[in-house]
């Protein structure tokens, strides 16, 4: 894994944080809604795939076919699944920005732009 | 309100969107994404059959950039355009080294070929008639010892163990290692261009300078698309045994 594969983005982060939250029922339409309602990202379904895709090749996220309804068109869902590596990748994430804010407030930061 | 309940049931996506997206977005995820779309787009018809609509072709449009982007950048693409544009460019090197080499009757080239070369912007003369009207004669009296240069070899040498040395440094992509290998085949051209335009050399003096550009540039440019295609090749490699071995789980978790 290349240096610039360890690292995750901030919808990368995101995506794979819906998925915790949906645990067994992580497919596209709910992740896509739950990013909508929850912070207010209405996102193409096509990025959301990308994103996932592109997770999927790094080792982050897996994926599996599950059922077909009719509501779907007959169409199969595609659940995911964080793994044990994107949950280290996203500990890691947490832990920089964690570091970062240490001693930060918003008012300070406000002091030092002025 | 029985007969609006069952006309929503029967409400399709538009089907011409469906069309576009089976254009773009892969086959391994094409049945997944409109079944995504058409359960959200039967949520929206419940509510307002024209908002749904509206709301698909967002959806269609959006997701259609994602993949087209992809598409652009794929690997296909990417190993056609460093095909095809080295080679023209090789074409159109080859062309000015062979103008270099006939400068004894300039009027044959270009009325203003002199003038030009002078300025060392030789490039000027294949945007001239004269130029391709005699073309097979200009051919003909063409040296072709000019292709065999020593310090030419030497700059594309040069630049080539850079590159080598980039891409192992940076294990960059190949469309950076292609943005980094052109652009150094340029450089030579570009600073025999700014090298004249700042120094007031004699016109005997101007041919070889020009000259090294072009030929480094010639030299440099067929290594460079060697080296993108053999990345080219890796990344297909990689991507191919990732789709395979994708494909084998979910064949397996089907059984």
């Amino acid at each position: 894994m290349s240096e610039k594969d360890k690292f995750l983005g901030e919808f990368e982060q995101m995506a794979m944080l819906a998925l915790i939250h949906l645990g067994s029922e992580a497919y596209g339409a709910a992740i896509r809604q739950l990013l909508a309602e929850q912070v207010n990202r209405n996102v193409a379904i096509g990025a959301l795939y990308s994103t996932l895709e592109r997770l999927e090749r790094k080792g982050m996220v897996e994926s599996r076919l599950g059922e077909a309804t009719a509501q779907r068109g007959g169409r199969a869902k595609r659940y995911f699944k964080v793994t044990a590596q994107g949950q280290s990748a996203l500990k890691r994430a947490r832990q920089a920005m964690d570091t970062l804010w240490q001693g930060v407030s918003i008012a300070n930061f406000q002091s030092q732009e002025v | 309100m029985q007969q609006q309940s069952n006309d929503i049931t029967h409400v399709t996506p538009p089907l011409l969107a469906n069309h576009l997206l089976s254009l773009l977005v892969p086959k391994r995820i094409f049945d997944n994404v409109i079944g995504d779309l058409e359960e959200e787009f039967h949520i929206l018809a419940k509510q307002n059959i024209k908002q749904a609509n509206k709301w698909y072709w967002q959806q269609t449009i959006q997701t259609s950039f994602v993949y087209l982007k992809h598409k652009a950048s794929s690997i296909e693409v990417l190993g056609r355009l460093n095909f095809y544009l080295p080679l023209a460019a090789f074409l159109i090197a080859s062309c000015l080294i062979i103008i270099l080499s006939t400068l004894e009757n300039p009027e044959l080239i270009s009325p203003t070929f002199w003038d030009e070369l002078l300025q060392g912007k030789v490039h000027m003369a294949l945007l001239s008639d004269n130029f391709w009207g005699n073309f097979w004669n200009i051919l003909s009296m063409a040296e072709w010892g000019m292709f065999v240069h020593l310090q030419s070899v030497i700059i594309a040498g040069l630049n080539m163990l850079l590159l080598i040395y980039l891409d192992k440094k940076q294990q960059a992509s190949a469309a950076k290692i292609a943005l980094w290998g052109y652009t150094l085949a340029f450089v030579p051209y570009v600073w025999s261009i700014l090298h004249i335009a700042n120094h007031s050399f004699v016109a005997q003096q101007i041919g070889p300078i020009i000259a090294t550009g072009v030929i480094s540039f010639l030299y440099t440019l067929l290594p460079v698309s060697y080296i993108v295609h053999r990345k080219l090749k890796r990344m297909q490699a990689a991507q191919n045994d990732y789709e395979k071995r994708q494909l084998q789980r979910e064949h397996d978790e089907a059984l």
